[in-house]
């Protein structure tokens, strides 16, 4: 039978009440669907015995922290925020291997999440994993292709239990669910983005310039593309973001030389994140991308359009 | 009884059982070293894809097993690749490698790509490729690249295509394996 959300909520919501049982659980929360729809039924199952605890990393786009807090607290759930950006980009200093980053942040977000479950005496941790997350890391024959914070990024020892209510599940499933919960379309419509967040969308080293950098870059290409998708221009793509290269190449600007950061603009189609073929996006609306983050960010030369599909690429580039 | 899907360690293996799912049969995912061992629990079996090579490692051989016990099977890329191997043909790394999208051409449709048009746009993700098919096989398909992209062997219920029907770019991919599930 095609996956039904109705009947995915009464079974899950069931089997959280009975993994988890009269213990406490803490759930983490990024405010994208999958873990904003683990949240939901967390609570459905559990009651007052769930907190959810939002990470601020540093690396979320712009006003995301703010959003996600509100959009979340019309869905009813109450956000813990944390605030722990600072000991990110400590940790992630000098770290420039994608492997070694995600380790890194996988650690990272287990330490922000174990202090909270201190201090309030939680058992379990509930995910909003979901397939790809923990097919893409790799088990048994299969290879891995990045680990997931949330799976492949784990720390081998950890005091808590997990709880995985959507690991079967793709994110149009997961989309399928939030809008049975009746979630606001800004949660269940909400394009993916990755839990290490924009850690992965600067290739090498991270530094809060970076960070800074790209996160304007990825505010442009979502106004853009939602402003080009809204007039008909382009099909709404699955996943559209700009991500920052470690190259430097030579401009011309007001008759001076300039010698700036490299720009990679990503829009792509899919259903499941499985596969994915690059957006035919028209010249014009690239060509506004183009300009304006020229213009308005100082520290960009250049930017390229990635035409490659999944495979043979990821839609992230890390 | 379920549909057994063989896990190659596939990135797909699981989008098979979803697809499977969808189509209104029950799938179980077993992994490959269990598979002879389920035979008799199940109706028909895909073998996924995965990414170890026939020409250079060691395989059981699923392929003979599941003939044997005449149970209808579909290969996927090194699914397919495997009942090419081990049934008596041929698999060579091929002169080209083909990732992403590839234009399928059908040379006839067979069983398996039954009501499937001329053309259609196919995922693949692989480098070696079937070159000489096993004794009773027909090839159905071919791409610019690679000169078997489908083979059967239709009296046996034996199916192979090299690329990935159970992906959601894959162009009537629910009806090749909506094909190959009425054979069960």
């Amino acid at each position: 039978m095609p996956f039904d959300p109705g009947e995915f909520i009464g079974k899950s919501v069931d089997s959280i009440r009975a993994a988890v049982g009269k213990k406490k659980a803490i759930i983490a929360v990024s405010g994208g669907v999958d873990s904003s729809v683990a949240a939901v039924l967390a609570s459905r199952a559990l009651g007052r015995n769930i907190r959810c605890v939002f990470v601020d990393t540093g690396l979320m786009r712009k006003g995301e922290a703010l959003q996600v807090k509100s959009a979340l607290g019309r869905a009813g759930v109450q956000l813990r925020v944390v605030d722990a950006s600072k000991s990110f980009f400590a940790a992630l200093r000098g770290a420039e291997e994608p492997e070694k980053k995600r380790k890194i942040i996988g650690k990272m977000f287990i330490q922000v999440f174990e202090e909270e479950a201190n201090k309030w005496g939680a058992a379990y941790l509930v995910q909003g994993t979901i397939a790809p997350d923990w097919i893409e890391s790799g088990g048994g024959s299969r290879k891995k292709i990045k680990s997931h914070h949330n799976v492949g990024g784990l720390p081998k020892e950890m005091r808590m239990k997990l709880c995985e209510p959507l690991r079967d599940l793709y994110k149009h499933e997961v989309r399928m669910v939030a809008r049975e919960l009746k979630l606001p379309p800004e949660i269940s419509e909400r394009q993916p983005f990755p839990g290490p967040g924009l850690a992965v969308r600067i290739v090498g080293e991270i530094t809060p310039e970076k960070a800074e950098i790209v996160r304007g870059a990825c505010a442009i290409v979502e106004e853009e593309l939602e402003s080009a998708s809204a007039s008909g221009k382009i099909e709404h793509p699955w996943q559209y973001f700009a991500a920052l290269l470690p190259t430097k190449t030579v401009g011309v600007r007001g008759d001076e030389r300039s010698y700036q950061y490299t720009v990679v603009v990503r829009a792509v189609r899919s259903l499941d994140g499985m596969t994915a073929n690059f957006s035919h996006i028209p010249p014009e609306v690239l060509q506004k991308i183009s300009t304006r983050i020229t213009n308005e960010i100082r520290s960009v030369g250049r930017v390229l359009y990635d035409i490659t599909n999944k495979p043979p690429a990821t839609v992230e580039l890390e | 009884m379920a549909i057994l899907i063989v896990d190659m360690g596939s990135q797909y293996t699981h989008v098979i059982w979803r697809a499977v799912r969808d189509l209104g049969r029950e799938g179980k995912i077993v992994p490959k070293e269990a598979a002879a061992s389920k035979l008799s629990d199940s109706d028909a079996l895909i073998l996924s894809g995965g990414p170890s090579s026939v020409t250079t490692d060691q395989f059981y051989n699923i392929p003979a097993q599941i003939k044997k016990a005449g149970r209808p099977m579909l290969g996927v890329c090194l699914g397919h690749q495997l009942i090419a191997h081990t049934l008596g043909g041929k698999v060579v790394k091929g002169k080209s490698a083909e990732y992403g999208i590839s234009k399928i051409e059908v040379d006839r449709q067979g069983v398996i790509l039954d009501g499937l048009p001329k053309a259609f746009n196919a995922w693949v993700s692989h480098f070696d490729e079937v070159v000489k098919m096993p004794g009773g096989f027909v090839a159905l398909a071919h791409s610019e690249t690679c000169g078997i992209e489908a083979m059967e062997n239709a009296k046996k219920k034996i199916f192979s295509v090299q690329f990935h029907p159970e992906v959601w770019h894959t162009e009537h991919g629910e009806r090749i394996l909506g094909n190959f599930l009425r054979q069960v």
